[in-house]
């Protein structure tokens, strides 16, 4: 199974994982480097549920490239076809040619990323506590994602919905808030003049 | 602003409310997925720090941001914000979109319209008559959707769409002689001008690439040898750097290979070798520009016979392709139109894919044999035909071919069947590279009078 790591979440659940699964986060990679005696790392910022959310994230992403770089740069090993048997330690040209010609990693990649799109299909709130954990644990894929999952599930929002949920206040004038509308009229108008 | 999570977990079944998004995740093992949150401030999104806000923000597609700005004042504000802008670039996801402009039929062989028979009649004619320029016609080939951005305030009559690159887009103007680019962002409503180039040219090829601090774009060819005859002689380049300082306002001339023409009149840009590359008839080949060396080359690598209406365009990664109508010349060989990837090496080509036969023959009695036209753009390749307002899209790695929806903004009644150009187009907020224009270069929003 490899090293593991021992989290425990503010409400004094423990967590066992793999180093490779924990290390996603660069807290708990900070944390781990500072030589824990009894190898636990407490985090008392985020509640066990959320934490178990996080690490089912974590698990899927721990061998996989990150969605930030998507093809860019997939090094071979980590090929699904080749599996191994790319010939020595590919420099990174190499590793951008592989992926740009290799199906098996493009389809590998999407895979992940309609995955992905899938896991932060959730109501807000609990985007809301991703966003925050993703925040505080430095976990990057994680935070793009809740970032893209939190856009997602406001982009259809009318400007009163959005002023509700973040609770602001409309401080523009009737006829400023006119005006604006109107500058923006093009989006939601679908005829010809 | 911190604080510690309380949540209070009432059921463990698949959701209540938070329905569908958590049943969805629970075919992954963990069970902590089907735990639906509850009792919770409802306002709670209003403790998300503000710079988390700003990321949410700068997500946002296109629409749905001008949406937002609606909301409040600082919100409305944050398109002049230099640290959100900063933050827009970093993080919006570069949406491969494709933005088109219907041209009138008869124009749809050059870059300009053409209802004079002389340059010297173009250049005489007065700007009221000039139309317009047509509206810009977004399309997002991933969500399926049509936008339209109207252009009549802020591009001049008298100019019309010649290249694009990234978030800008270029305009030439259509007078005979020296040659005048716009540059402009779409949702900015920003337009610069360039200084005019030196040589005198009737409806040369533009090519454009720009980036973070940098701008450079490519005139070339229909060289204006006198008052009415042409010549495929030259081309010129604006370079300009921001952060080497380099600044070249169409002083880098070069000279064009014998004997090229530019059909279809376009250039695309491949990022990763630092090339400009357009199709040459008459013989068929590939022209190529190498900006770091300024020099041109005509690649020929093998290429079938019997092509017709071949146009060159550039997808994801610097992948140079071909696509071209295969004609019949034999009872064998039946006709299809295919696409070509260029090698590494440049010196062949090898098929990609060719149109599976339900796309062919919808394709054939859109096209009827008056030609089409290709652009690319990160995975997709769009065709469009010749008078006719059908968009056909190619997804490069999957080889899937399907037809774009109808574009809603073109189906007004009485509407003239024209050709749409197309051009790859990302919806970005800030475009800093335009910084590098000098202020009096910019324009202001154009009066109804023109």
């Amino acid at each position: 199974m490899g090293k593991t790591i021992k989290l425990i979440s503010g409400d004094g659940e423990m967590f066992e994982v793999e180093e490779a699964v924990a290390f996603q986060s660069n807290i708990i990679k900070s944390l781990a480097d500072e030589d824990n005696a009894d190898d636990c790392i407490p985090l008392p910022r985020v509640d066990s549920q959320i934490l178990s959310k996080v690490l089912e994230f974590c698990r899927k992403h721990a061998n996989s490239p990150s969605v930030h770089t998507k093809f860019a740069a997939i090094p071979s090993e980590l090929c699904p076809k080749h599996d191994g048997s790319a010939a020595g330690a590919s420099s990174s040209e190499s590793s951008s040619a592989h992926s740009e010609t290799c199906r098996a990693c493009y389809d590998a990649v999407m895979k992940l990323v309609q995955w992905d799109l899938e896991f932060v299909k959730v109501d807000l709130d609990l985007i809301h506590h991703l966003l925050k954990a993703a925040n505080y644990l430095d976990i990057e894929d994680l935070m793009f994602m809740a970032v893209e999952g939190a856009a997602n599930a406001i982009r259809g929002n009318n400007p009163e919905e959005i002023r509700k949920l973040f609770d602001l206040e409309n401080d523009f004038t009737p006829e400023e808030e006119k005006e604006i509308l109107k500058e923006y009229s093009w989006l939601d108008d679908p005829f010809e003049p | 602003m911190e604080e510690a999570f309380t949540i209070s977990i009432t059921t463990a079944g698949a959701g209540t409310g938070a329905g569908a998004g958590a049943s969805s995740s629970s075919s992954a093992s963990s069970s902590a997925s089907l735990i639906t949150v509850v009792n919770m401030d409802p306002r709670i999104w209003r403790h998300l720090p503000q710079g988390m806000v700003d990321r949410v923000l700068a997500f946002l597609p296109p629409d749905a941001f001008f949406r937002a700005r609606a909301v409040c004042k600082r919100w409305y504000s944050l398109v002049f914000s230099d640290s959100f802008l900063e933050l827009h670039l970093r993080l919006a996801p570069a949406l491969p979109c494709f933005v088109f402009f219907l041209l009138p039929s008869t124009t749809a062989s050059s870059s300009a319209p053409s209802d004079a028979s002389s340059p010297a009649i173009a250049a005489a004619s007065s700007s009221s008559s000039r139309p317009p320029p047509p509206p810009a016609l977004l399309l997002d080939p991933v969500a399926d959707s049509w936008h339209r951005i109207p252009l009549d305030a802020v591009i001049p009559p008298g100019f019309s769409p010649a290249a694009s690159s990234h978030g800008v887009l270029c305009f030439i103007s259509d007078d005979a002689g020296s040659k005048t680019l716009l540059l402009c962002n779409l949702l900015s409503k920003l337009a610069a001008h360039l200084p005019p180039s030196p040589t005198p040219r009737l409806f040369p090829t533009v090519g454009l690439a720009v980036g973070p601090s940098s701008i450079c774009t490519v005139l070339a060819g229909d060289d204006m040898i006198s008052p009415f005859a042409v010549k495929n002689l030259t081309a010129e380049c604006f370079h300009a750097d921001g952060v080497t300082g380099f600044y070249s306002p169409w002083a880098t001339g070069s000279a064009l290979p014998r004997l090229c023409s530019f059909e279809p009149g376009r250039m695309a840009y491949a990022a990763s070798a630092g090339r400009f590359y357009g199709m040459s008839c008459g013989p068929f080949g590939v022209l190529s520009y190498d900006v770091a060396s300024n020099a041109w080359e005509k690649i020929q690598p093998p290429m079938r016979r019997f092509l017709r209406s071949p146009s060159i365009a550039e997808c994801g990664g610097g992948r140079v392709v071909l696509v071209a109508a295969v004609e019949k010349s034999k009872l064998s060989v039946p006709r299809s139109v295919r696409v070509w990837s260029l090698q590494p090496c440049g010196r062949a080509w090898s098929e990609l894919d060719r149109m599976p036969h339900d796309v062919h023959s919808r394709f054939c009695d859109a096209e009827a044999g008056r030609g089409f036209e290709c652009v690319g753009h990160g995975d997709f390749l769009v065709i469009t035909m010749r008078a006719s307002h059908d968009v056909l899209l190619f997804h490069v790695r999957r080889k899937e071919w399907r037809w774009a929806p109808p574009c809603p903004f073109l189906q007004g009644p009485g509407g003239v069947i024209g050709t749409l150009r197309g051009f790859a187009y990302v919806p970005r907020l800030a475009t800093p590279c335009m910084a590098l224009l000098d202020s009096s270069s910019f324009m202001p929003p154009v009066g109804f009078d023109g």
